[in-house]
């Protein structure tokens, strides 16, 4: 069930929800968070993507004043978080990872304790509805929850007192497809509402469903920050283009495909004609080259997968390995 | 107040988990057992003196260690296993954490000790037992404030170190040593002496071993006789003294947790 917040935001938010400078996390010799500069505007649904160990946690734990920075400056709705991290929590729902819930108080209590905590009198059961938790297991010993509904149960602590800003990690860890579409629509409903989301996840298609941008951590490092789209096409990976044709173009017509700029042929069979376009004004190029020589009866353009743009921030190997994969199968198929 | 908000919820899970409940029944059922055991040893020649003294013991033996324990895993449990982390999503401070967790460790113990006391003591008036006062009052006062003592050293323990296991050896290693302090004070004044030549007066290596949270206690109860072989004889040795002794117990442990705790990674 989907119950919608029944007011707007009124609030006066700071135009940046989340602003780091150089913000570096250090353990011994090891930089978990590098030179950190991150900015996520007031209101946006903000996708923070990596690989493990990329720093994902580690970062979220400095936003939030679970660990203390090494070095650089980060402010979270406008409030320092090295001098005030207990006040900014006030306005800031966070649902961590690697947490764990109390098994002798039941969901209700939990949920209880935290809106005390944050001193809300915001009304419990919405929440509970919010995140889809029944009325019978309300009550009941969270010890006896299944995995996804101590996820709900997080997540309804994390939505309780209605925050200005959320900090989801790996939200969707341990939800069943329902859980997950609940996931997506608290999401969607809070960014309609004015909510800031910090989103952590390794579901990438979860990202794209809901971010309006994204950032990608490597190493402790931000590689990239910009929308998916931005990132496809910034991204090294190639635009497939799948032209269908009537009959089977001359091996000249291949030729001349190929000495066109940013295109390059990846297979030709009698009905079908497949290129990889390296920027997106080549795809126009390649459609008039070969249409001079026999009719494109019609075209699909297959933009490259959120998990090949991650691939090419993150990994440049894998990702070659994995285009020249889909090569194969799609030549297999030919 | 979030120290309050925070010390309201971890008394909730106290009452709710085994190991509340256990300190709980342990901490109330030792005055009994005392009275209890004077009754049993003896020999239809009870004296109140004889059941005070069996219910100090009884009470010393048990409230220390179950206090300690008890507090022990408060805070490392939850860090440990990340429940620290899921409250902590609130404007709560480790600061609160730690004070709120010592405040509803402290009235469990309190509660039951409450209870336990009041109950002896009803016993002690139905059986018409001649009670000194004093000695009554004393053995009230202080045994309150002794269990404090353990219900910090656990805290600091469970704030110390980051799990369970670790904070449970590290207090049972901290109750061995207070435990043991008075007879290690009078081994080492000897070995001093044998080193150095130099004599030292039996009332300071008393005093050296009432400077554990243990020795003050008894020192306190004003049946030191009965314990050391000798009664208090100097202002140093005064229940004052060592209720300063004790006070000091309980603020430095937490002092240091405190130190130890609010500016470490959750």
């Amino acid at each position: 069930m989907f119950i919608s917040f029944a007011f707007q935001k009124s609030r006066v938010s700071p135009p940046s929800a989340i602003r780091t400078d150089s913000l570096t996390k250090s353990y011994g010799t090891v930089n978990a968070v590098k030179d950190l500069d991150l900015t996520v505007r007031s209101g946006e649904v903000f996708g923070f993507l990596g690989p493990n160990g990329a720093g994902k946690s580690t970062t979220i734990d400095l936003l939030v004043g679970f660990t203390a920075p090494t070095s650089g400056s980060g402010r979270v709705l406008g409030t320092d978080i090295r001098d005030d991290a207990d006040t900014l929590r006030s306005d800031v729902g966070i649902l961590p990872d690697d947490y764990a819930v109390f098994p002798e108080l039941t969901g209700r209590e939990h949920v209880r304790s935290m809106r005390r905590l944050k001193g809300g009198d915001d009304e419990i059961d919405r929440v509970f509805d919010l995140v889809g938790i029944d009325e019978a297991d309300r009550d009941r010993a969270a010890g006896e929850y299944s995995k996804g509904m101590c996820q709900r149960l997080a997540l309804g602590m994390a939505l309780i007192c209605d925050p200005d800003l959320l900090i989801l990690d790996e939200p969707t860890s341990g939800l069943d497809p329902d859980g997950v579409a609940t996931v997506r629509d608290i999401v969607r409903d809070r960014a309609c509402d004015g909510t800031t989301v910090f989103f952590s996840s390794h579901h990438l298609a979860e990202v794209e469903a809901v971010c309006d941008r994204v950032g990608i951590m490597n190493r402790g490092q931000l590689v990239a920050v910009d929308t998916i789209e931005s990132l496809r096409e910034r991204a090294p990976s190639d635009t497939r283009l799948r032209m269908r044709v009537s009959e089977e173009p001359s091996s000249h017509v291949v030729d001349t495909l190929s000495a066109e700029s940013g295109i390059v042929p990846i297979s030709v069979s009698d009905d079908e004609v497949v290129v990889a376009c390296e920027k997106p004004s080549a795809k126009a190029d390649a459609i008039e080259t070969l249409h001079r020589s026999t009719p494109v009866r019609d075209f699909d353009v297959e933009s490259p997968s959120l998990e090949h743009v991650f691939d090419a921030y993150t990994d440049p190997d894998r990702n070659t390995d994995r285009r020249s994969s889909d090569e194969a199968t799609t030549e297999g198929r030919t | 107040m979030t120290v309050v908000d925070y010390f309201v919820h971890d008394l909730l899970l106290t009452r709710r988990t085994k190991v509340g409940r256990t300190v709980f029944a342990a901490v109330g059922l030792a005055p009994l057992a005392g009275v209890g055991i004077s009754f049993v040893l003896s020999n239809d020649a009870l004296t109140a003196r004889f059941v005070l003294l069996s219910t100090w013991l009884v009470v010393s033996g048990v409230v220390p260690i179950v206090a300690v324990l008890g507090s022990a895993a408060a805070i490392s449990g939850n860090r440990e296993s990340g429940r620290l982390r899921l409250m902590l999503g609130s404007p709560t401070t480790q600061s609160d954490v730690l004070f709120g967790t010592f405040a509803a460790r402290l009235l469990l113990v309190q509660f039951g000790l409450l209870v336990g006391l009041t109950v002896a003591v009803a016993l002690m008036v139905i059986l018409s037992l001649p009670m000194a006062l004093g000695r009554l009052g004393g053995f009230l006062l202080f045994t309150p404030l002794m269990a404090a003592v353990y219900v910090s050293l656990g805290i600091a323990a469970s704030t110390t170190v980051r799990t369970q296991l670790r904070s449970l050896s590290l207090a049972i290693a901290g109750f061995v040593a207070t435990l043991v302090w008075p007879q290690v004070a009078t081994v080492l004044a000897s070995v001093f002496e044998s080193l150095s030549g130099i004599t030292l007066s039996a009332t300071l290596v008393h005093f050296i071993g009432t400077l554990s949270p243990f020795g003050a206690y008894a020192q306190a109860i004003g049946d030191g006789g009965a314990i050391y072989g000798m009664d208090a004889s100097t202002p140093l040795l005064q229940s004052g003294v060592m209720g300063l002794v004790l006070l000091l117990w309980v603020g430095m442990p937490l002092g240091l947790a405190y130190q130890q705790f609010v500016t470490a990674d959750v």
